[in-house]
């Protein structure tokens, strides 16, 4: 027999591993998706591609489908370009730069799960600070949590409050750890500051930039925390892993919820794989 | 020239001022409201210092549900967790970043996939899986789970570290005898340190504050965590109950901060994620 290559031998364990915990769950939905099967009739029955259908009509399923890439564009959108500001801001020396890196990276330490109620706190009518500020410069009563573009507001601000310290710490670890010598050297040509970083800075963190960029959207694709506690999927907020929840496991349906999850598996897999190729040069 | 320098060092400093107000100002939130009075904390208009402080409730969330308990379980999941994917995840990638081998490329990108998966989607099947397995409301499963969802992250990042350090120089130290696995603990692994300390505590802080397994997987105090706990402190007969949610949500920012300033040497070094050339 072939003598098996040492890497390869070093990462079968870990696609062992893999394998068993999350691929083998995702073989058990699609067996799943094509039964009628709730836990609480023992009787499973085949049904075909019943539950699948029943799934793609429904409105729900397509709001949370929309809430969910919907919530992944604004976020991202908003999250990146902040992040790389406050990176580049903090990247200047100046006194008391250490202690305002530290204190920007506080909210990702932070259990989201609280940030959300924290922040639910903070935009209750008659409760909040948020509302209260409102009050006094005279907006009203803010509807966060009747109206759909204000519930989304709301999710974006959390999620941003949270995440945006992300893209920060990331570029700025890369920003402080830029060779010094081409910036030297732009300074000799007289290059004005905004053709030094586009033309050194950015082309420079773009590797880091990518990375972070692709964790953080598909996480973001991901989003649920937010929708469980301060919306509880109200306003047309609910995100396809909140309508999962809702509508398989509070009600034990393993079947229609095994047709979600192969399907939002499906988008998932093309997605990342989209992503991927697309920046595959970059991320080696 | 003087006058412009100055005028925009002021913006620089009011943006860099705008910044931290904007972080602090929920966390600020978060503490104050735990050491005000139930009614306080639901005033209006709302109080912005705490009339009459109180630290009733940092001791009574520690008696009235088994919050130590929680406590202990988020904290052991965040360790088992970061162990498991440091030891299935640092091999692969020294694995792959060291020989070369057919299909290296797609065991890489085959490891990646497993970070796109959404928790939601596994989560019946495994609540299934661990109920044949008797792993149900264990700490063990929860560990398990987590250190799964970070080996894809762990292994790229470290991949990348691996990458930079030349190979020469463990070659260098086994002609001197030594054993390849002596050569990558002595050489490469203290190079690759500041990442691994870097991602490890991201790592940490992600398991740490997972809630949606949790929730699902952990049914009494043997394996439920803080994140749960807090969930469960919301709505039922008492209605929103806010001050014990700050309290929880206070504390659980605690062992992460120690752990931030612990590590924070190897954050510059560390979070580029080997990717700054």
């Amino acid at each position: 027999m072939r003598k098996l290559n040492p890497g390869l031998l070093m990462s079968i364990p870990t696609l062992l591993f893999l394998f068993f915990w999350f691929f083998f769950p995702f073989l058990y939905n699609i067996y799943a998706s094509m039964h009628y099967w709730t836990l609480y009739n023992p009787n499973i029955q085949f049904i075909g591609a019943e539950n699948f259908i029943d799934v793609l009509s429904s409105i729900d399923f397509r709001n949370s489908a929309f809430a969910s890439f919907f919530y992944t564009i604004i976020c991202f959108a908003v999250e990146l370009p902040l992040g790389l500001g406050i990176a580049v801001l903090l990247s200047r020396e100046f006194k008391g730069v250490g202690i305002a890196r530290v204190i920007i990276a506080i909210p990702i330490l932070m259990i989201p799960i609280g940030t959300s109620i924290m922040w639910k706190l903070l935009t209750m009518p008659k409760l909040g600070l948020l509302q209260y500020f409102s009050e006094v410069l005279g907006f009203g009563v803010i509807d966060f949590y009747g109206n759909f573009w204000l519930a989304s507001l709301l999710i974006l601000l959390i999620d941003a409050w949270q995440w945006t310290p992300f893209f920060a710490i990331v570029l700025l670890a890369a920003l402080v750890s830029l060779p010094r010598e081409p910036y030297e050297a732009a300074k000799v040509d007289g290059a004005s500051p905004f053709m030094v970083f586009t033309k050194i800075t950015l082309p420079s963190i773009q590797p880091v930039m990518v990375i972070v960029s692709i964790l953080r959207v598909l996480d973001l694709l991901k989003l649920a925390d937010p929708i469980f506690v301060v919306t509880k999927g109200g306003s047309g907020t609910e995100t396809l892993s909140a309508y999962i929840w809702r509508v398989a496991f509070k009600p034990l349906d393993i079947g229609y919820g095994g047709a979600v999850a192969v399907l939002y598996w499906i988008l998932m897999f093309v997605l990342a794989n989209i992503l991927v190729r697309r920046f595959k040069s970059v991320i080696q | 020239m003087n006058k412009s320098k100055t005028s925009s060092n002021i913006i620089y400093v009011i943006l860099v001022l705008i910044v931290l107000v904007w972080t602090l100002l929920p966390i600020y939130w978060t503490v104050t409201a735990a050491f005000k009075s139930r009614i306080e904390v639901v005033a209006w208009p709302p109080t912005f210092i705490p009339e009459k402080p109180t630290i009733n409730w940092f001791i009574e969330v520690w008696y009235d549900r088994p919050n130590p308990n929680y406590y202990a379980n988020s904290i052991l999941a965040m360790i088992g967790s970061t162990i498991i994917a440091l030891a299935l995840g640092i091999p692969a990638a020294y694995g792959c970043a060291r020989y070369t081998f057919k299909g290296r490329q797609d065991v890489l990108f085959t490891i990646l996939t497993f970070r796109f998966l959404p928790p939601a989607t596994v989560v019946m099947p495994l609540y299934l899986i661990g109920r044949t397995f008797h792993l149900i409301d264990t700490t063990l499963f929860l560990s398990i789970l987590y250190g799964g969802m970070n080996i894809p992250i762990i292994t790229w990042v470290m991949l990348s570290y691996f990458r930079e350090i030349p190979v020469e120089l463990e070659e260098s130290y086994q002609i001197d005898g030594y054993t390849r696995f002596e050569a990558f603990r002595r050489v490469t692994f203290p190079l690759a340190r500041p990442g691994m300390v870097a991602i490890s505590m991201l790592v940490m802080a992600f398991s740490f504050g997972e809630f949606l397994f949790a929730s699902i997987l952990t049914t009494s105090p043997v394996a439920k965590t803080l994140p749960v706990s807090i969930a469960e402190y919301m709505g039922g007969e008492w209605g929103y109950m806010w001050n014990q949610m700050a309290v929880l949500t206070t504390y659980g920012l605690i062992p992460l901060i120690i752990i931030f300033f612990l590590v924070r040497k190897n954050l510059v070094r560390g979070l580029t994620f080997g990717a700054v050339r």
